[in-house]
């Protein structure tokens, strides 16, 4: 694995940051390439998986949670008036839920997945990598690739969609509770719209998109910690880019796979 | 010719332009206690991570047995790092696991060794650098010279063939550094294990040493036993093994 070298300083050139640029885009898809050509090799690591699954679960779940109910109330309290003005308050459980399930819920939960999981996973590999426990572990014939780094993308990419399906929940009750502040309406009613309003056309592009989003949060921590160097210092800048490109990439690669639904999934 | 288990052949490695090592040769025999000198940065600490495959030489090569490290793939590779034993400069525990997690680390990999054959050889092993009441703490929890000590274990716990001291007694006091310093002659006794062991320290040095080699400008400047190194009448070599201020012209 040959992974080209960034060119460190603080005040960088134009033909520097190009060059860094193209550079952290070959380093990604080297590591992602690496991650394809050794997931399905022996040995498993299941119990690594399932110790950082149970990690990042605990560590995201209060600060998703609150995501989730705020996004639905919010939404709910800025689109009411209008719905109200308009004489189509029947139609607002259905808005809501249908923003929420293809769009807000998988972006903005990956984004926050993104800043609290990739700079966690960039600082944990790059200290490790810094202070030699990387190489201690190549020096014991453990491949740390597999070992550090498959295991973490494959943690990230599981546990995503769970996040995400937690969070389009409390969105859609987040929203319940904006309407019966102000209006009243039964929950068996606002459930039933709900769920009338929802195709799996919706849902499952929703859905699967967090799988992409995941697995981006846990390659850009690993791309960044794995290639740390420069003591800490270094650790520090591999944090802390790394939530800048993992939440760059997740909203650009959502333009993408939105275009892409559309085509596959015409909405009528 | 002496058993020659590693060989050297104008290796040389460098960073950003600037030579570390240069074509340098040299040779570790079987069983032996080899001593490497040479000033800070004069590149001891690449050269035995040029050995054990951490680090790719800019050319030269490294042989061990008769086979060429550079040609090894990986199987092979992991092969000859199960028989090794290293230990870094600057221990390099895993921060997230505890004394015992990381002892156990290597043995759970690389032996086909049970639990209770796992515990009993952490413990045996945490006695041989007294270190038994720390097996579970966490490495944060360890002074500098504890952590050393931990990592040495670690690296002695499968009982390799070859070991890679850096530094094994910087940062502790007198005794402790005498005990590790007897520890590295009955482990060299007991196992007939080989070791190269960078050290700046004369005590250690005296101890363990069969021959030694002082590195300068990336080469080997010097080649033999301890004394005479010690002894040398070369005005560098004087000044690095005097207790007395620098003189000028170094
Ligand atoms: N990964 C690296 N990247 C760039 N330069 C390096 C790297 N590793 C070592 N060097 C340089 O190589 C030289 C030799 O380093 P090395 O760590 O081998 O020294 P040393 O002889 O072990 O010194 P000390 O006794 O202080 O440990 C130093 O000048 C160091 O700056
Ligand atoms: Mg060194």
């Amino acid at each position: 694995m040959n992974i080209p070298k960034l060119i460190y300083g603080s005040r960088l050139n134009f033909k520097e940051s190009v060059h860094n640029f193209f550079a952290t885009i070959a380093g990604l898809s080297i590591i992602s390439l690496e991650f394809f050509r050794q997931v399905f090799l022996p040995p498993y690591e299941i119990a690594e998986i399932r110790k950082h699954m149970n990690e990042l679960g605990i560590k995201t779940f209060p600060i998703v949670s609150i995501t989730g109910l705020i996004i639905g109330l919010v939404l709910a309290m800025q689109s009411q008036p209008v719905f109200v003005r308009f004489g189509a308050s029947d139609f607002l459980p259905g808005t809501v839920a249908l923003s929420v399930v293809r769009e807000l819920g998988p972006v903005i939960t990956a984004l926050i997945f993104a800043g609290r999981v990739s700079s966690g996973i960039g600082a944990e590999l790059g200290s490790m990598r810094v202070t030699e426990q990387i190489d201690a572990m190549e020096v014991s014939a453990v491949n740390p690739f597999r070992y550090l780094i498959v295991t973490r993308v494959i943690a990230t990419t599981m546990i995503l969609p769970v996040l995400t399906i937690y969070v389009i929940f409390l969105a859609v009750f987040g929203g319940y509770i904006a309407v019966i502040i102000t209006e009243n309406m039964s929950f068996a009613y606002y459930k039933n719209a709900v769920i009338s309003s929802i195709q799996y056309g919706d849902l499952i592009p929703g859905i699967a998109k967090t799988f992409i989003f995941g697995f981006i949060v846990g390659i850009v921590g690993s791309y960044k910690g794995f290639t740390a160097e420069g003591g800490t210092e270094g650790v520090g800048k591999a944090s802390t880019t790394s939530v800048v490109i993992a939440s760059l990439l997740i909203l650009l690669v959502d333009v993408v796979l939105v275009k892409l639904t559309l085509l596959v999934w015409p909405t009528t | 010719m002496a058993d020659n288990l590693i060989t050297i052949e104008n290796l040389s490695k460098g960073f950003n332009g600037k030579m570390i090592l240069n074509n340098l040769n040299m040779s570790v025999f079987r069983g032996e206690n080899l001593v490497v000198f040479g000033k800070s940065g004069s590149g001891k600490s690449v050269l035995l991570k040029c050995i054990i495959g951490l680090m790719k030489p800019d050319s030269g090569k490294i042989y061990v047995g008769d086979r060429e490290l550079q040609k090894m793939n990986s199987d092979e590779l992991n092969t000859f790092r199960k028989r090794t034993g290293f230990l870094f400069q600057g221990a390099a525990l895993y921060d997230s696991m505890s004394v015992r997690e990381n002892l156990a680390f290597p043995l759970i990999r690389n032996t086909e060794m049970n639990k209770q054959e796992r515990d009993k050889k952490i413990i045996n092993t945490l006695d041989l650098v007294s270190l038994g009441e720390a097996i579970d703490k966490m490495p944060s929890e360890l002074s500098g010279g504890m952590r050393k000590r931990i990592g040495l274990a670690r690296a002695i716990i499968t009982d390799p063939e070859i070991m890679f001291y850096d530094e094994p007694t910087t940062g502790l006091d007198p005794i402790t550094s005498k005990e590790i310093s007897e520890l590295i002659i009955a482990l060299q006794h007991r196992l007939h294990m080989t070791s190269i062991v960078v050290t700046h320290d004369l005590i250690c040095a005296k101890i363990i040493s069969d021959r030694s080699i002082f590195l300068k400008d990336g080469d080997i400047i010097y080649n033999g036993i301890l004394a005479d190194l010690a002894g040398s009448d070369d005005p560098f070599l004087k000044n690095f093994f005097s207790d007395e201020p620098i003189k000028s012209g170094d």
